[in-house]
């Protein structure tokens, strides 16, 4: 038995591949820290920053981003008031938090149902309403209604299995905050700063 | 030092392992970066490739644990995702799930055995812990798994 779960364990990290271009970007970070001198000198400083990068790109949302999701999903987001995002995107901001908390852990049926939802989701099968968003716990409804608090970025679970609606809600969800993230001006700025810093090594490797 | 050959041949190794410690794509890409930079920075001597190897696992691993340490009052991102995103298949979804809700320091060992296929010496050696704690966290890892596996599919 040990065996074949070690076999199951290895053919599984062995399709986890790094992102598409990390290596590059790994080469020209370690590069760029090395040559400016900011390797060790600002090992705590970098890991705050790396931090604040965290929060703002992945904080309080899933780690999916909005530019991996298919051109349903896309047209869905951009359909999305603006108001609303700006909205969520406040949300976000104003959230001291880094990842989602959960007022209990999903069941094993639950995450195997979210996991074949996805696919559906991305095919285009959306929900019905949106989830339950209230500002704060004393606004929870109560133990059979799905909610998110909005200060403290918490799923309220309901005490009973999660229906098929409610976790498409709660992936319908995820997809609005990646859009709001990736519309803020924040990204947009550091996703130009990013492309006009490549273009430029591009040229000067091409000089050299 | 030849940078860029040695990203090319050991960054997809070291994502493998640092992605399931601290559970994040910045803080693995963080710590790849950390340990290149170690790598340029003390120029060490290698025996041989597997030395080198070794040498980059061990410094690596180093980073995570002290991500970790950073960001131990934070939540965690939540695994369900994460697996989603690391692997699509279901069966394999499972097995990173399962290797995730185990404790940071067993995941590290499993991955190396199982995945990178080391053994328990070597494990301790990359770690710097004792032999005796490796074969514990590959017993615990082996248990988790098991209940999992009859639950899941002895069914």
């Amino acid at each position: 038995m040990s065996e074949m779960n070690g076999g199951q364990l290895r053919h599984a990290l062995k399709q986890v591949h790094m992102k598409e271009n990390m290596q590059e970007e790994i080469i020209m970070n370690v590069r760029t820290q090395m040559a400016d001198g900011t390797y060790r000198r600002n090992s705590f400083k970098r890991m705050a920053m790396s931090a604040a990068a965290f929060m703002l790109v992945f904080g309080a949302v899933s780690i999916p981003s909005y530019a991996a999701i298919s051109n349903l999903v896309r047209a869905r987001m951009e359909a999305i008031p603006r108001a609303e995002v700006e909205a969520t995107e406040d949300m976000i901001q104003s959230q001291q938090i880094h990842a989602d908390q959960f007022s209990r852990e999903y069941t094993r049926e639950e995450r195997k149902r979210m996991d074949a939802l996805r696919q559906e989701y991305e095919n285009g099968m959306f929900p019905e309403n949106t989830l339950t968003l209230v500002e704060n716990e004393s606004q929870v409804p109560d133990g059979d209604t799905l909610a998110y608090t909005k200060d403290t970025g918490c799923f309220y679970l309901p005490d009973r299995e999660l229906t098929d609606e409610e976790l498409l809600q709660i992936l319908d969800f995820n997809a609005a905050r990646d859009y709001a993230l990736d519309q803020s001006p924040e990204v947009q700025k550091a996703r130009e700063e990013a492309k006009a810093e490549a273009e430029e090594r591009a040229a000067q490797a091409g000089e050299e | 030092m030849d940078l860029e050959a040695a990203v090319r041949k050991h960054s997809e190794m070291l994502y493998r392992i640092c992605i399931v410690i601290p559970g994040s794509e910045q803080d693995t890409q963080d710590a790849i970066q950390e340990t290149f930079c170690k790598y340029l920075e003390k120029k060490p001597k290698f025996v041989d490739g597997e030395h080198e190897k070794a040498w980059l696992i061990k410094v690596a691993t180093n980073h995570c644990r002290d991500i970790q340490r950073f960001r131990f009052r934070h939540p965690k991102v939540p695994i369900e995702e994460l697996a989603g995103t690391l692997v699509s298949r279901q069966e394999d979804r499972e097995a990173v799930r399962e290797l995730l809700q185990m404790p940071p320091k067993q995941r590290a060992v499993m991955v190396l055995h199982y995945v990178e296929g080391y053994q328990v010496k070597e494990i301790a050696g990359i770690l710097g812990i004792t032999e005796h704690a490796v074969k514990k966290r590959l017993q615990r890892g082996r248990e988790q798994f098991r209940t999992t596996w009859k639950e899941e599919y002895c069914r």
